[in-house]
């Protein structure tokens, strides 16, 4: 698993890692069942905290994304999060308010938005292998 | 509760009439890596040095794991592993005899972690000492410090003057053999970056006193710096707790706050500001910010 981390960043280490596992995920770049490094693993490959590999695991775990079966390590989850569906729509929302506000500043025009957001989810599917549809 | 692996308490040394360091009082938890932060001459080398007893406290008391820096010193020796800002070895041994030197004075020295060491950071066993280059000569310092195993890591400024490609061999053994079997590691260093990424507890040393003391995630969560627009005119003082720094412009203000709470915005709004936006900062700003001291509130 290949990450790369930018300590400078605003962006706490451990946020980092949450993002950028998710983005594998997501992408397909990590399917259902792929097993991960052990927190200890992964703290020294990417030179950080093991407190910072911890945390980003228990996010990674409270999102549903990973899934640690005792004894055996930290494995892609088949993705049901503990969150309610209310909790997840807040979250994205969110985002959402983000995106428009940078849209706003630009002088992007609303109905623009989304089919900026077609077009992207267009791509995004085109990248991604079929069989690995997590719902 | 986490225990403390080092205590200094009021530890205190002059050299004549210099002050090196001052009343320090500092714990550091098992199991932490902790960043010693402080510019040249801050008193950080001492303070290291006086750990293991090689210069004398004068006043105050040092411990590490539960022994006494001047009278277990020897017990405590056994227990940490030590890696010096400038080390010195005898030019004459050979890599190999130098790890035969020293294991000789550790009953717990393991000698396959040192094999495996010694071929992970690729040096050559029968070269003298004298014939090695910084970078290689480092790595010798590494093996000798972690070849015991100890329980706690002393570094004192260990990857300053080394290429990037080395200094990230030292933090992964570093990471991987004592802070990822649950040791602590204790280290001074210039390189903030270095310490944002691999440190979770962060003390800032300054002319011989302690200016800092954080948690680094706390610490990043709580030093911050608020721009504040003001569309008519900048009031004269700030309604902000834990002001550091005010640095007034046209018509905003730049506010650096240590105890930043959620609520500074709306205070600030409440006080006439228009706009307020909440600026992160990196632990190098941060240093600068507690080293320079500005005099504080406004």
């Amino acid at each position: 698993m290949q990450l790369h981390l930018d300590p400078s960043s605003a962006t706490p280490l451990y946020a980092q890692v949450v993002e950028q596992v998710k983005a594998l995920v997501a992408s397909g770049g990590m399917r259902v069942g792929d097993q991960l490094p052990s927190v200890r693993d992964l703290a020294v490959s990417l030179r950080v905290n093991r407190n910072t590999a911890a945390k980003a695991y228990q996010m990674l775990e409270a999102e549903g994304v990973l899934a640690t079966r005792a004894g055996h390590g930290t494995f892609v989850a088949a993705g049901s999060s503990r969150w309610s569906r209310q909790e997840r729509f807040r979250r994205l929302e969110r985002l959402a308010d983000r995106l428009l506000v940078e849209a706003h500043h630009l002088n992007i025009p609303p109905a623009e938005i989304a089919s900026l957001l077609e077009r992207r989810l267009h791509a995004f599917e085109m990248n991604r292998p079929k069989s690995t549809g997590k719902s | 509760m986490t225990q403390s692996v080092i205590v200094m308490e009021r530890f205190t040394k002059h050299y004549g009439d210099r002050t090196a360091v001052e009343e320090l009082s500092l714990q550091v938890p098992a199991g932490s890596v902790f960043g010693f932060l402080g510019q040249n001459g801050a008193g950080k080398t001492t303070t290291i040095r006086a750990l293991l007893n090689l210069i004398r406290p004068t006043s105050g008391r040092l411990s590490v794991v539960g022994l006494d820096s001047v009278s277990d010193s020897v017990a405590l020796r056994r227990r940490v592993g030590y890696l010096p800002e400038q080390p010195e070895y005898y030019p004459w041994m050979s890599v190999d005899e130098i790890l035969r030197f020293n294991a000789s004075f550790y009953p717990s020295w393991d000698r396959d972690l040192e094999k495996r060491l010694v071929d992970q950071l690729g040096l050559p066993r029968e070269r003298k000492l004298r014939e090695l280059s910084r970078g290689m000569q480092a790595k010798v310092g590494l093996v000798l410090s972690l070849g015991s195993r100890p329980d706690v890591l002393i570094l004192d400024d260990p990857t300053s003057g080394l290429d990037a490609v080395v200094r990230r061999e030292f933090l992964e053994a570093m990471i991987a053999n004592v802070h990822a079997e649950g040791g602590t590691v204790f280290f001074s260093t210039q390189l903030l970056h270095e310490v944002e990424r691999v440190a979770d507890e962060v003390a800032v040393l300054h002319e011989g006193r302690l200016r800092l003391r954080s948690n680094l995630e706390e610490l990043k969560a709580t030093y911050k710096r608020l721009r504040a627009v003001y569309p008519d005119q900048i009031p004269e003082s700030f309604p902000v707790p834990g002001l550091v720094r005010a640095e007034r412009n046209a018509h905003y203000a730049l506010l650096t706050v240590e105890g930043f709470t959620p609520d500074l915005p709306a205070r600030l709004a409440e006080n006439g500001a228009a706009a307020v936006e909440v600026l992160d900062l990196s632990l190098e700003e941060i240093f600068i910010e507690v080293v320079k001291g500005a005099p504080t509130h406004a």
